[in-house]
């Protein structure tokens, strides 16, 4: 129905159904909104808040404007925890990426069968938890009693030392690229399945062959998916904890308690028992990460033109 | 997904983060005043026990199922005094369950149980009642070790009553040293030239070890070495002093030892480690004496193989020996008990379980096999004459000797946890071959100093 046929009264029977859908939107997004709300929008006010504040053991609690923004600003150990994670981002992320790619493309080939099968076996470890992956290689690294130990010793060589401070970030890019390798996969793969058959065919017509095609038909049309797990990849490395926290107890020399921006909040919260501080320091971590985000973002929008 | 979408999934972290800062903040809001000083008199403590009135007290502690029976019958015997008894589960969320009771000012038990490296952090922040009246020094505090007794002291003042205790003892695997002719060593010097021998004919084995996992085998290095690195003086003041002749001479000495290959530095705790355990990687183990009875269920192939021993000597014979400790815990009385009546009670009450001789007997019987601090056990020939089937020794007597041997010089940080992870940010690092254990602890000190500053204390450093 168009404004030009419609008659008066349709017209405005039109805009009461119209608005009573407006209406119905509400109660369905109010349990995300109650949710948001009172788990991500007041805590962040909140921490803003605590931010302001210094609590001392002897001395009690003191309002110091922004003296702890102002410090968390110039903490050598949060920088330091930034550079590690944005080193570690640019080695985990782009192997990830590229397998996870890969993975998805050879499952998209049509040239295997079961296909299901290794579709289930490579996504598996993502419904592994991460604590538990960490753990698990952790054994797996082991010197003397784990798979890598045991290997180089029937090898009749030294096994290289995963937990040393050269190998560490490696050790960990490992474990989160085994975790979410399959999930990525998982996302570009069921991109790839809703690109329409015709475009292929009419590229073979023109002659290109199943690489050209993955790489000139298939992947620009996933672009988006890329994107989107590139800046989930991003956040996760920002946010990096579970693995280096728990390889901390087997490698206590090599992870320090400042080992990632992350670690280095729970440790001032947790440990030093500085709420404040720590919500300073958390909140600026976020901003960091929020403007990397919109940086990669505004890149990736350069792309899709 | 939107920038914006983007954005909030980033901040999420950042806000789920603040809102378990919200509830798990530091402090109470008073100033860290100590608590009150209580009115209590031991006269007062011997009428609560006489009275007839009902006092109901609440309590809570990790150790539940050790400690249950002993509540029991002190409720059986004194049905006037009722104990709501609460198990806090694990001891690190009962450490945050205090704390959070503590900052919302609502909640607290009348009575908690703390380590020993805990207790000051929560009498300085003015939680918990100084329970040092007249008479209860006397009366009360001959009662048990004095070791354990001095650690109950912040300052002038008496914050609870020791329940457990846990000198350092060492274990020795005596089919290693046996098959390389080594004798169990008394003193550090002959540790050290019984690792060199060990190391020297099978390299892959160690004397033993360094735990990089925490400060707890270094620091106590330092407390039976008499170093010395830290005194406290009332409930504000605090001289460091790491960098003493003292304390440079065990830094220098261990940092000797792990290059030797007499101590190999590992994290202690994990599986890598547990294994090379059992396997004779490591032919000692220096730890409280709690660890004594960890063998038993997590290494019963070693049955008979290992033999427990005072710790060695820094001195230049065995019988200059001086103990560390590692571990132990308290019940404290917290300011919730605000009345004289209900202190009164709870003392009497805290008192008896870590001391009566039915209630030593319930922690060593029904409830296991607790080191009470309690002179009442740790003087009884009935425990010290108990032969351990699993060392074929009687190993209490050598630990009751330990326990004798504790060096009372020492104080305990109030700021123990963060000191830890100073330790494990600063000086583990460090505890390598080719390290440098002694530099690190100048930087260790500045560091302690630097918390101790910023958390109001008046901190110097030597």
């Amino acid at each position: 129905m168009t404004a030009a046929t419609a008659s008066a009264p349709a017209k405005a029977r039109k805009t009461k159904v119209k608005e009573r859908q407006d209406w119905i939107g509400i109660p369905f997004c109010l349990p995300y909104v109650i949710v948001f709300l009172f788990g991500t929008i007041i805590p962040l006010f909140y921490a803003l808040y605590l931010g302001f504040f210094k609590q001392q053991m002897i001395g009690g609690s003191s309002f110091v404007g922004f003296a702890n923004y102002l410090k968390a600003l110039k903490d050598t150990l949060m920088w330091t925890g930034f550079g590690r994670v944005f080193l570690y981002f640019w080695i985990q992320t782009p192997l990830m990426l590229a397998l996870a790619l890969m993975a998805a493309l050879m499952l998209d080939s049509q040239r295997i069968r079961h296909i299901a099968i290794p579709r289930i076996l490579m996504f598996l470890p993502y419904a592994v938890p991460g604590v538990i992956a960490a753990m698990m290689w952790g054994y797996i690294y082991g010197n003397d009693y784990g798979l890598f130990g045991q290997v180089a010793h029937a090898l009749g060589v030294q096994a290289p030392n995963m937990f040393g401070s050269q190998l560490m970030l490696f050790a960990i890019a490992n474990i989160a690229t085994w975790c979410f390798m399959g999930y990525n996969m998982l996302i570009y793969y069921s991109s790839l399945r809703v690109i329409p058959e015709e475009l292929y065919e009419s590229a073979r017509i023109d002659g290109a062959s199943e690489l050209r095609i993955a790489w000139s038909v298939k992947i620009p049309q996933i672009r988006g998916s890329v994107m989107m797990t590139l800046l989930f990849s991003l956040i996760g490395s920002f946010q990096l904890f579970n693995e280096p926290n728990v390889l901390k107890t087997l490698a206590p020399e090599t992870i320090n308690s400042s080992y990632t921006p992350n670690m280095y909040t729970y440790n001032l919260a947790f440990t030093s028992q500085d709420a404040n501080y720590a919500a300073a320091v958390s909140l600026i971590v976020g901003i960091i990460t929020m403007v990397l985000v919109a940086i990669v973002k505004a890149i990736g929008n350069r792309w899709d033109k | 997904m939107s920038t914006k979408m983007k954005a909030i999934v980033a901040a999420a972290s950042a806000a789920a983060m603040a809102l378990t800062l919200g509830a798990c903040g530091s402090g109470n809001g008073n100033g860290g005043a100590a608590g009150a000083k209580t009115a209590v008199s031991y006269s007062d403590v011997e009428a609560a026990l006489k009275s007839d009135k009902d006092i109901n007290l609440t309590m809570w502690a990790w150790s539940y199922d050790t400690m249950k029976p002993s509540v029991e019958a002190f409720e059986k015997k004194y049905p006037h005094i009722k104990v709501d008894f609460v198990s806090t589960g694990a001891s690190a969320d009962h450490y945050t369950k205090v704390q959070n009771a503590i900052k919302a000012k609502k909640g607290l038990p009348d009575i908690i149980q703390l380590e020993y490296d805990a207790l000051p952090q929560y009498a300085v922040q003015g939680a918990l009642v100084n329970l040092a009246g007249d008479g209860i020094d006397e009366n009360i505090g001959k009662l048990y070790n004095d070791a354990a007794w001095k650690n109950v002291h912040v300052g002038d003042g008496l914050y609870g009553i020791p329940q457990d205790q846990a000198p350092v003892a060492a274990w020795y695997r005596t089919d290693i040293l046996k098959q390389y002719g080594i004798e169990i060593p008394t003193t550090w010097d002959e540790y050290e030239q019984a690792g060199i021998k060990l190391h020297k004919a099978d390299p892959t084995k160690y004397l033993g070890f360094i735990d990089t996992s925490g400060n707890r085998q270094f620091i106590q290095m330092l407390h039976a070495a008499d170093a010395t690195p830290w005194t406290v003086d009332g409930l504000k003041d605090i001289t460091l002093n790491l960098t003493n002749d003292k304390s440079k001479k065990v830094a220098e000495f261990t940092q000797r030892l792990i290059d030797e290959g007499v101590l190999a530095a590992v994290p202690s705790g994990t599986d890598e480690f547990n294994r090379a355990f059992a396997d004779g990687k490591y032919a000692s183990w220096i730890d409280g004496s709690w660890r004594g009875g960890l063998f038993a269920t997590g290494n019963p192939e070693l049955k008979g193989k290992l033999a427990a021993a005072l710790p060695p000597s820094w001195g230049s014979s065995a019988d200059d020996v001086q103990v560390g400790e590692a571990g132990g815990s308290l019940l404290s009385v917290t300011t919730t008990a605000d009345t004289k009546e209900k202190q009164a009670a709870a003392l009497a009450f805290i008192n008896w379980v870590n001391s009566d001789p039915e209630s030593i007997d319930a922690f060593q019987t029904v409830g296991g096999s607790l080191f009470c601090a309690a002179k009442s056990f740790q003087s009884d020939s009935k425990y010290a004459e108990v032969d351990d089937a699993y060392f074929g020794q009687k190993v209490n007597e050598i630990y009751f000797k330990a326990a004798e041997k504790i060096n009372t010089n020492w104080s305990i940080l109030p700021y123990n946890n963060q000191m830890d992870s100073d330790f494990k940010d600063i000086v583990v690092p460090q505890m390598k071959e080719g390290g440098d254990i002694s530099s690190a602890l100048a930087k260790f000190q500045d560091k302690l100093k630097t918390y101790g500053t910023e958390q109001g204390f008046n901190v110097t450093a030597k």
